[in-house]
């Protein structure tokens, strides 16, 4: 079966800088993938490459076996890949529910009404029915957050990717989060998470991937993985015995 | 699953909407209740408000944030004169293809000032707008430098008497202004205002759901373009001479609308129109005291935008949370899902 998500060799400069390397990683579908890596490992950057937010420098994107490389960010999130950004980007002037409605019936290409039926949905999943007529603006930190992962649900799709969705949370706030985004990957969505809390992750991803300076340096099982040399020296700290 | 039910008119819009077009009648009445003097000060309103509306639009809600809209009020007007004057086209038909003729040369603009953003983009379309004016009085058959006038003859296409002339004119204000008023509320109620209230909060955020940016704005563009170009060739079928410093005038064709939608409140459907009562009224008011009254436009705006960037409108609707002409969906809460919620509640 091929990939659902395929990145090829791929890599990005900034200037002297290499963000990230020739990389290479595949998903299937389905799959639960967890990302992580220090501060500047380029996990960011390769979502931006996945997202067409930022262009490469090399290398190739597939998305469902169609090569996807050159399409604009609105065609990628209309063929089924929804993000979720590091720092909220909410459309603070409208409400909660206008915001999903933008994800359904563009990224989703729904009709109008059936997107208003789906985001009234999303809004349930999400935790957010009570919030649907409340300008974005005034949302607190853990609902930005919510917001932006029922906004990316909102377009349907099949790969969703989730940068540091969970920053910055209470240790509370991080379970409950954790709770719906394992019920968005039991309902068949597949999921590429970037996180920095690694028992969050490891409640939901089927496997593990490292990055260090904007190369993959382990890919395989979490536990395995984990226990790594390498990666306990770059990731923790722990030097190598 | 039961529908549900969105909501997208409040009581305060429904009274206002009423009230809206009783005045409107009110104002087509006015040529049997009013002097030719209050008819050319409301035909001015009603372009003046045109103009804010459709930079709004522009700047308000595509972030297109253009000093150069002059341009499309030059290209309007002269096509109108060309067209009537050079080639003997009716007044009527003229005017239906200046807007048209505006629209078509806004596209390659596009292309070339939607490479440049925030201040640069201003000043891009500032250029594009000079060049324009440049090249108007580089062309003989548009009168150069000097311009050109509407002949008798042509004007009396419109109607042979002088008042039934200036009733029509201002007929022809009030209509326009009404349609575009129209057209841009209609814009902003649909899918199409969606993704123009989304581009204006977040680009990034926008394109990652699916809306396509650039075509959104170039769609938004070419339309101001030629809603403006009409309306070109309206102000300049009343003032009957046109030349290269009236047509692509900044001062007047962009400036005066830039504080009308700032003061007023940008990026709202009420704010242009408030903008343009308050220039008006202070036009009115203290245009005998010379560069003063200058100054103290100038000092209105800064305060403004210092101390109220949502304009006046901005400060009204957030005190009594009042939406004249809404464009929002509220969801409302159906009976089902609040039963369906309890429920699950209880079995916790």
């Amino acid at each position: 079966m091929a990939a659902l998500l395929e990145i090829d060799q791929m890599s990005k400069t900034y200037g002297a800088l290499l963000a990230v390397d020739a990389l290479t990683l595949s998903v299937e579908e389905g799959e639960a993938l967890a990302i992580i890596g220090p501060n500047g490992a380029g996990k960011s950057t390769m979502f931006n490459l996945v997202t067409g937010d930022v262009r490469p420098n090399g290398g190739h994107v597939h998305f469902q076996g169609s090569d996807i490389t050159g399409l604009a960010p609105h065609l990628r999130s209309r063929l089924g890949i929804g993000r979720s950004y590091q720092i909220p980007h909410p459309f603070t002037n409208m409400s909660v529910y206008e915001n999903l409605l933008v994800g359904a019936n563009f990224g989703g290409r729904m009709a109008e009404q059936d997107a208003y039926q789906y985001c009234a949905e999303v809004l349930h999943i999400t935790g957010l029915s009570d919030k649907a007529n409340v300008m974005a603006r005034s949302l607190t930190l853990l609902q930005r957050k919510r917001l932006e992962l029922a906004r990316a649900l909102a377009t349907r799709p099949k790969l969703l990717l989730l940068d540091e969705i969970a920053g910055g949370l209470t240790e509370h706030e991080c379970n409950a989060l954790v709770e719906t985004i394992r019920a968005i990957h039991a309902g068949g969505t597949t999921i590429i998470w970037i996180e920095h809390i690694v028992h969050a992750l490891l409640s939901i991803a089927s496997r593990l991937v490292v990055m260090n300076f904007g190369r993959k340096i382990a890919d395989g099982d979490p536990h395995t993985v984990m226990n790594d040399a390498e990666v306990r020296e770059v990731y923790m700290g722990i030097p190598a015995a | 699953m039961s529908q549900v039910q969105i909501e997208r008119g409040t009581r305060a819009s429904r009274i206002f909407s009423m009230a809206a077009v009783i005045a409107l009648l009110g104002l087509v009445a006015l040529p049997w209740w009013g002097g030719p003097g209050d008819m050319r000060l409301a035909a001015e309103m009603a372009y003046y408000l045109a103009l804010a509306m459709l930079w709004n639009l522009l700047a308000g809600y595509a972030g297109l944030v253009s000093v150069g809209q002059q341009a499309f009020i030059g290209l309007g007007a002269y096509a109108f004169f060309y067209l009537t004057s050079s080639l003997g086209v009716h007044v009527y038909g003229a005017m239906a293809l200046a807007g048209p003729f505006a629209g078509l040369i806004s596209i390659p603009v596009a292309f070339v000032v939607f490479r440049l953003r925030g201040h640069y983009f201003a000043i891009g379309t500032w250029v594009v707008a000079e060049i324009f004016a440049l090249g108007a009085s580089l062309i003989e058959e548009l009168g150069a430098g000097s311009g050109m006038s509407l002949t008798p003859a042509i004007v009396r296409q419109v109607s042979s008497s002088r008042d039934g002339r200036e009733t029509l004119e201002y007929w022809m204000s009030l209509g326009i202004c009404t349609i575009i008023f129209a057209v841009v509320y209609i814009i902003l109620r649909s899918r199409q205002g969606l993704a123009l209230t989304a581009i204006r909060d977040s680009e990034p955020a926008s394109g990652s759901l699916g809306v396509n940016v650039f075509r959104t704005k170039l769609f938004i563009y070419v339309a101001t373009a030629t809603c403006t170009g009409l309306v070109g060739s309206l102000i300049f079928l009343q003032k009957l001479r046109l030349s290269p410093e009236a047509g692509f005038s900044v001062n007047d064709w962009t400036v005066v609308v830039i504080f009308m939608v700032v003061v007023g409140g940008i990026g709202t459907i009420e704010g242009p129109i408030i903008g343009m009562l308050i220039y008006i009224l202070l036009r009115e008011l203290f245009a005998d005291f010379g560069s003063l009254y200058l100054i103290l436009m100038g000092v209105i705006a800064v305060a403004i935008m210092l101390k109220a960037p949502g304009g006046v409108w901005g400060l009204i609707s957030e005190r009594y949370n009042l939406h004249l002409f809404p464009i929002s969906r509220r969801l409302m809460r159906d009976e089902t899902a609040a039963a369906r919620d309890k429920s699950e509640a209880s079995d916790k």
